[in-house]
């Protein structure tokens, strides 16, 4: 019986595993030797050892100042739009007449195409004419010339990632939801306030999907490319340049093609061992209704 | 049982590995043997004594540029009837879809080449044309003026036969220089003629500049204009870089100068309030009185209503912006790519670009041709003459052009934000240079 189980689970599974076989795990492989070589697209690569990571370790500043600027932008973004996203949903899983209509509207963010909101926030966040700085300038706040000034730029896309939240709000409400009514009353009855039944119950509750969000928000934010590519192509001086960006610059416009797989190669070993981090300390905080299973 | 069924799966992973792999391999040799198949097989009908010969080109573009390339082909097609040439329009990014052609061993045999030709031949992917040239005898200073010739020369070798090339020319608005009581700019007039002519363009009301005399935007060709112009250059004979020189820093300080001093141009961040947009739409709406850009702007400008405009010669030696056709080393039939090549660089297939009023013509007789000098845009006879009155500076292109661009353009922008100083400005940039071309 099991091994028929078995058997059908390959049966299902093969058109995804041929896939990722044959298009995915192949140019990945290749690109592990490519970033042993000097390949430049057009002629047959030479074999370079350790040039390439000898090069992004000790000569190329560039690089060390994108992944400053990506974990700069990691770092906060990430936890702002966790607690903003959390306390939207928080709000959003009140019984109230017309909720729904406010669900869509903090959702429909997301739908956007990042294309098309990044232009947009060219514009919110031009200097005088932008809606944010008018906005700033009602409460007596001088807004800063975001998008040309060194130090803003990277808020500015801070920002611009916070816009879109929906998607994880959706998840923590479908979580919030998910919570058995018995819980929060016990915790009512008991004399919780509701501030305490937030904290002690529903937020253990969706640790999960807390948990969820922080791992893909963490890679999404580490391989942030088109805000940064439509909107300030890296600059003022490349104050917002990150990995990614810096890696297709190399690849597509520089030719360096075996230079730009060993960036890939750093990058793809930095976001693993974050996400081992996050998932290590996941025991320490991550609830599971029906017990953790040790495997 | 359930470690057999691991087993088995570990050899399917382990085969779909190694023939992924090879695929990966292959793929990577360029002219690996399974490629050659190529698009060569088309049988070509009538044949007319020769042998009927298929060729493929790439080009970048709209719908259009690809129509009025097979306008031009077909004119071709009359003098060469075995040749067939498929026109392949690359839609996005020209150079990456190439590359993969090159790679994946079905190189196109022509190839639209534009500043990064330099790229392709010092890579040895296009081939230098000069044999074919001589043995074709064709009559190089009768086909081109020497500074367009010029601009597709590798190393002392023609790689390419310019096919479009425009001169960047000032677009004014005449009714702005009616208004200001300003002559209009002619051939010959000076940089100093265009900042009285800047000065006197813009207008302030109420403490707020409403028309401003210029706005040249920090694209490379704006500033490199005015490094020239200045007697400057990028790199001296031996390729050294020439960035720290007196020459360039004055250029660059006239620049900021138009920004920060004059104040006829618009500040970074006034254009940033503006909603970050381009000169081109800046003069079709009526914020500026001059701008510099290509012929391109021509065809956009002809159907904005309500905007009286011509162009003009620049004030001094200023960019081309050019494309020329090449031949990939890779092609199985150079001879007859050349023939195609030659023949659309003659003057009755490039008669097409001007009629469908696409772009200037590269070839001196398309260029003083009465075709060209009194086409209309729009209903409009525009001073066409222009375009054969500009003066073309030797353009520092080289194979690191991208890089280049970067070094120089990521110092610069904080120097047009006004948020660096001259001095270190020109210092990064020269180290950079020095680095990246040691």
């Amino acid at each position: 019986m099991r091994t028929r189980d078995g058997l059908w689970f390959y049966v299902f599974i093969s058109p995804w595993l041929f896939g990722f076989l044959a298009l995915t795990l192949g140019p990945i492989l290749f690109s592990i030797y490519m970033s042993f070589t000097d390949w430049d697209l057009f002629q047959a690569p030479h074999f370079i050892g350790l040039g390439n990571y000898e090069k992004i370790f000790t000569r190329d500043p560039l690089f060390w100042k994108s992944v400053g600027n990506t974990v700069y932008y990691a770092f906060i973004s990430i936890p702002l739009g966790m607690l903003l996203s959390l306390w939207i949903a928080y709000y959003l899983n009140k019984k109230l007449k017309g909720i729904s209509f406010f669900r869509v509207l903090y959702y429909l963010p997301s739908v956007v195409p990042v294309v098309a909101s990044s232009l947009l926030f060219v514009r919110l966040l031009a200097p005088n004419t932008g809606l944010i700085n008018k906005g700033l300038a009602l409460v007596g706040i001088d807004g800063p010339n975001w998008l040309l000034d060194p130090d803003w730029v990277k808020p500015a896309l801070i920002v611009m990632s916070l816009w879109g939240v929906g998607g994880s709000v959706v998840l923590l409400l479908a979580g919030m939801k998910g919570i058995p009514h018995e819980l929060l009353e016990a915790a009512s009855i008991d004399g919780a306030s509701p501030r305490k039944a937030f904290l002690f119950v529903t937020l253990p509750m969706i640790t999960p999907i807390i948990f969820f969000n922080l791992v893909t928000g963490l890679i999404g934010a580490l391989q942030t490319f088109a805000q940064v590519y439509i909107v300030t192509s890296g600059g003022p001086d490349n104050a917002s340049q990150m990995i990614v960006p810096y890696l297709f610059e190399n690849a597509f416009k520089f030719y360096k093609m075996g230079y730009a797989s060993a960036i890939a190669w750093i990058l793809f070993l930095m976001i693993l061992l974050l996400t081992l981090l996050v998932f290590r300390s996941s025991a320490l905080w991550v609830y599971y209704e029906e017990g953790r299973k040790h495997g | 049982m359930r470690s057999k069924i691991h087993w088995i799966a570990m050899v399917l992973l382990l085969v779909a590995g190694i023939v992924a792999a090879c695929g990966g391999n292959g793929s990577s040799g360029g002219n690996g043997s399974g490629g050659s198949s190529g698009g060569d097989q088309k049988g070509g009908g009538e044949a007319s004594g020769s042998k009927p010969v298929s060729l493929t080109l790439t080009m970048w573009g709209s719908e259009q540029d690809k129509n009025t390339m097979e306008e031009r082909l077909a004119i071709v097609k009359n003098l060469y009837p075995h040749i067939t040439v498929e026109v392949n329009l690359v839609a996005g990014d020209y150079d990456q879809k190439v590359q993969t052609m090159i790679a994946g061993g079905t190189p196109p045999d022509i190839m639209m080449l534009a500043e990064n030709y330099q790229v392709y031949a010092s890579k040895g992917q296009i081939i230098p044309l000069d044999d074919y040239i001589a043995s074709h005898q064709v009559d190089m200073d009768e086909r081109y003026t020497p500074d367009i010739a010029n601009l597709m020369k590798y190393d002392g070798k023609q790689y390419g036969m310019p096919d479009r090339a425009g001169a960047m020319v000032v677009y004014y608005n005449k009714d702005m220089f009616d208004a200001a009581n300003v002559p209009y700019p002619k051939k010959g007039w000076t940089r100093e003629d265009f900042l009285e002519a800047a000065q006197k363009l813009t207008i302030k009301e109420n403490g707020k500049i409403v028309q401003w005399g210029y706005y040249p935007s920090s694209w490379w060709p704006q500033w490199m204009q005015l490094i020239y112009q200045n007697g400057g250059s990028l790199f001296d004979e031996s390729g050294k870089p020439t960035f720290d020189t007196p020459e360039v820093r004055e250029a660059l300080q006239f620049f900021n100068d138009l920004t920060y001093k004059y104040g006829v141009s618009p500040t970074p961040t006034e254009v940033a309030d503006l909603g970050n947009i381009g000169p081109d739409p800046m003069f079709a709406q009526g914020l500026i009185a001059m701008e510099t850009t290509g012929f391109w702007n021509i065809g956009s400008l002809a159907k904005v209503e309500g905007i009286n405009w011509d162009i003009a010669p620049v004030w001094g030696p200023t960019n081309a912006f050019f494309n020329g056709l090449a031949i990939t080393k890779d092609s199985k039939h150079k001879e007859e790519a050349f023939q195609v090549i030659e023949a659309l660089t003659r003057l009755e297939a490039q008669i097409p670009i001007i009629k469908n009023g696409q772009d200037a013509p590269a070839t001196k007789p398309a260029l003083n041709s009465d075709a060209f000098l009194n086409a209309e845009y729009g209903g409009r006879k525009i001073n066409m003459a222009a375009f054969s009155e500009s003066e073309i500076y030797d353009i520092p292109l080289n194979p690191k052009w991208n890089e280049m661009q970067k070094v120089i353009g990521d110092k610069l922008s904080t120097f047009f934000n006004n948020d660096a100083t001259l001095d270190e400005t020109v210092t990064a940039i020269q180290k950079g240079l020095e680095e990246l071309y040691q």
